[in-house]
């Protein structure tokens, strides 16, 4: 059975290993510590947090009041009026691309790095 | 007073699409078989089928292979009920991207590849195909390839599993490994 494969096939085989391992790298691999967060409120301006600040603030969604808390780099939710908790339970983010909602208050929180990206919506 | 002639069309199948239907039914009846398998993740099928388009592109060459790959996806799909939805989309892009590296193969007329390394591009470019369609048409947005690690390792994983199965069965048909692009 081995003996019948080639040279090609096994470099074949070797590069596809490395195609896909380097998947794993570039999509499952962290994006570091995060510089900034980005609060979104429906119907409201986004609010930008420096996660080098330590600072607590209250978000008035759709529900009532959210508590987002920034320290040591790190930014949770601390309080929402939701019944799951499911934002609270997200705890401290710190990596970029982090994400915490709570969707029945419509307040979102994402996480970004150094390079605040910016498209035509933020204008 | 003049009568149109009445015009005939004669359709006469000769040996060789007789050959392509055998061969194609034998595509299709492992297709509607493996679409009865339960899988753990949607999108992830061993794709058996592909070795009957495989072998015949090892027996016969490229235009056969596209012959029955084709006809494959479009009966297989009439037979399960799901011609012309998205599973079909996907499953045609995906053949297509197999057809196009045997093609690609069998004018480059390499010699240094067995049905084995075939089967690994081919199981590869299946896949891609399908994520770009997916991308494309149902879920445009990046997290989609967050997922692409896991699909990617399906496709390694069954193109090395049904290499392994077309080299045995090539070997079997007392032919050489190595395609030839006749």
């Amino acid at each position: 059975m081995i003996k019948e494969l080639t040279k090609g096939d096994i470099s074949i085989f070797v590069v596809a290993l490395g195609f896909v391992l380097s998947l794993y790298v570039i999509f499952w691999s962290t994006g570091g510590d995060a510089r900034h967060a980005h609060v979104n409120v429906v119907g409201k301006k986004q609010v930008i947090l420096d996660l080098k600040e330590e600072i607590s603030i209250k978000v008035e969604g759709v529900l009532g009041v959210s508590i987002i808390e920034v320290k040591d780099g790190k930014v949770r939710f601390v309080e929402s009026p939701c019944s799951n908790k499911v934002c609270i339970r997200s705890g401290w983010l710190s990596q970029v691309n982090s994400l915490a909602a709570c969707l029945p208050n419509g307040v979102s929180l994402y996480l970004v790095g150094s390079k605040a990206r910016f498209d035509s919506i933020n204008f | 007073m003049v009568y149109p002639v009445k015009r005939q069309l004669r359709l006469t199948a000769t040996n060789e699409d007789y050959r392509v239907a055998k061969l194609a039914a034998l595509a299709i009846g492992i297709h509607v078989l493996e679409a009865a398998l339960p899988s753990p993740l949607p999108g992830i099928k061993p794709g058996l089928a592909n070795i009957v388009t495989l072998i015949v592109f090892a027996l016969y060459g490229i235009r056969f292979a596209s012959w029955v790959s084709l006809l494959r996806v479009f009966v297989g799909s009439l037979i399960i009920g799901t011609f012309l939805s998205p599973t079909f989309v996907l499953s045609l892009s995906g053949a297509v991207a197999s057809v196009l590296v045997l093609w690609v193969y069998s004018q480059w007329r390499l010699k240094s590849l067995s049905v084995f390394g075939l089967a690994i591009l081919m199981s590869i470019a299946h896949m891609s195909a399908q994520l770009i369609m997916v991308y494309w048409l149902f879920i445009p947005h990046e997290a989609l390839f967050v997922l692409s690690p896991v699909f990617m390792t399906a496709a390694l994983v069954f193109g090395v599993f049904n290499g392994f199965i077309a080299v045995k069965v090539t070997s079997r048909l007392n032919q050489h490994a190595y395609p030839t692009s006749s």
